[in-house]
């Protein structure tokens, strides 16, 4: 690792260093995913541009209509802890909660949670993988290309839909599945302005989002949820640093005395590149009588079928409809 | 690349040290300062505890950290816990139930048990078992460590 350090004193400055160095830089925030990504030399910039200093970006607040915004520097631990959180969006809260480890979520901020690269090991886990990658050609993410992952049967990966820029690696941040169920906003700030980005137009896959070159991500706007509304937070993930291999987020509107779904919005990350909308779920069981909705029936249009048959991609699959029913289960139950 | 002279607050002390861009918290510590306490294991992955110090009180991994974002925050080793020969309450703990087998992961499980007791001193089996997810104990002693912490955790900060 060899770079050079400067620090942005506001975001002004911030975009306009990013402005300056474009893709040879790289935003500082957290770091507990960029440096293990430039010690695995999965990428290499020559400027790092750290904004630990603007403090101004660390903050829980609620603004119009009670709709929760949380600056991008918040750090995962202080979301976790925020009791208002638990009480608001309880699905943030869960979602906080599984991600890494204490110690990750103290340095972690909300802000680089989204801007996370892919997870893979053709690509950045594991230093004994380095020496693995090297006697492969490199893969799309490395500047080559072909998708190792896309060969083989696969556990980890994309297990259905298209590649994103020709990688199968799925997006790597846990908050993007909830945010996406609660039809969230991230604000961004460039050279050009302020916007507002969905989550549907935010996470593109292959690690790639749509923040242009000089573009930070500022704040994350989640509106304010109607008192009859439940909602559940599910995933699988193995190892210390728990990245998500599947993760579920599911809210419903029911009506008060629980026997009807006036509203659902379910969705699942982990089986495609970005986080998948549980379409025919949420078409199938809008205003409808909880008793008489399939689950399994609904699955069949949204989960069809996987990628490569082979054992571990349809153990996933048949992983995802379960979580899928048991979470489901949970919320309208 | 460019060389900066900074300060660093360890344990209560202000050091000056000459550093690269590129040098993490956990390599000055250890090679410039002399902080041995806190151990080198996975080595820049953020994945077994070892290396666990406190910035400004919470419990980060200082492979993680770059030396030049350190600047600034009180920085807290486990050389700071134990006064002369007096231990520090979670030391004793340690100590006095076997939660200590061949030790490498010890600072950093001590250290992330002070930031959970002083976050929260009644802490429950649950909240001390999250809180250690992050430190890997190879020995496998975790049911001895997890018993110290709530050891520790009785009338603690009395």
């Amino acid at each position: 690792m060899s770079f050079e350090y400067i620090q942005a004193k506001d975001i002004p400055e911030a975009v306009m260093m990013l402005g300056k160095y474009g893709d040879e830089s790289r935003i500082l925030a957290g770091g507990t995913e960029l440096i293990p990504n430039m010690r695995h030399h999965a990428i290499s910039p020559k400027i790092l541009i750290s904004i630990k200093p603007i403090t101004s970006l660390c903050y829980i607040r609620y603004g119009e209509n009670n709709a929760l915004n949380i600056g991008a520097l918040t750090p995962l631990r202080m979301i976790e802890r925020s009791s208002e959180i638990v009480r608001s969006h309880s699905l943030v809260s869960e979602c906080v909660r599984s991600i890494a480890t204490f110690q990750i979520k103290n340095a972690g901020t909300a802000g680089g949670n989204l801007c996370q690269t892919v997870k893979c090991y053709y690509y950045n886990q594991s230093h004994i993988n380095f020496f693995m990658r090297q006697s492969l050609e490199p893969c799309r993410q490395r500047g080559g290309s072909v998708c190792h992952a896309s060969r083989v049967d696969t556990f980890n990966h994309a297990i259905l839909g298209k590649p994103a820029n020709g990688c199968i690696a799925t997006t790597a941040s846990d908050l993007a599945t909830p945010l996406l169920a609660l039809n969230a906003c991230v604000k961004v700030i460039g050279s050009k302005g302020e916007r507002l980005i969905s989550p549907e137009d935010f996470f593109l896959g292959g690690g790639r989002t749509a923040l242009r070159e000089d573009e930070i991500v500022t704040e994350v706007q989640i509106p304010s949820l109607a008192d009859t509304t439940r909602s559940t937070y599910g995933k699988y993930s193995q190892g210390t640093r728990n990245f998500p291999i599947l993760n579920i987020a599911v809210i419903a509107r029911l009506t008060p005395d629980r026997k009807f779904c006036e509203d659902i919005h379910a969705i699942l990350g982990g089986v495609s590149v970005i986080p998948l909308r549980l379409r025919s779920v949420e078409t199938q069981f809008r205003n409808q009588e909880i008793s008489s909705l399939d689950i399994e029936d609904a699955l069949r249009d949204d989960l069809p079928g996987v990628r490569i048959r082979g054992s571990l991609s349809e153990y996933k699959l048949k992983r995802a409809k379960t979580m899928v029913s048991d979470v489901i289960h949970s919320v309208l139950g | 690349m460019s060389h900066r002279r900074i300060n660093l607050r360890i344990n209560g002390m202000d050091h000056e040290v000459e550093v690269d861009p590129e040098d993490i918290l956990l390599d000055v510590l250890r090679e410039r300062l002399n902080y041995t306490g806190t151990k080198k294991g996975c080595d820049g992955t953020g994945e077994c505890g070892a290396c666990t110090v406190l910035l400004d009180g919470k419990a980060v991994y200082s492979c993680l950290i770059l030396a030049m974002d350190a600047v600034g925050k009180e920085i807290t080793t486990i050389e700071d816990l134990a006064r002369g020969t007096d231990l520090h309450r979670i030391q004793k703990a340690f100590l006095e139930c076997g939660a200590v087998q061949c030790g490498f992961c010890t600072p950093g499980m001590i250290l992330t048990a002070k930031a959970l007791l002083d976050e929260n001193p009644k802490a429950s089996e649950k909240e001390i078992k999250e809180a250690i997810r992050g430190n890997l104990c190879r020995c496998t002693g975790y049911v001895k460590i997890v018993e110290a912490i709530q050891h520790a955790g009785e009338n603690y900060g009395k």
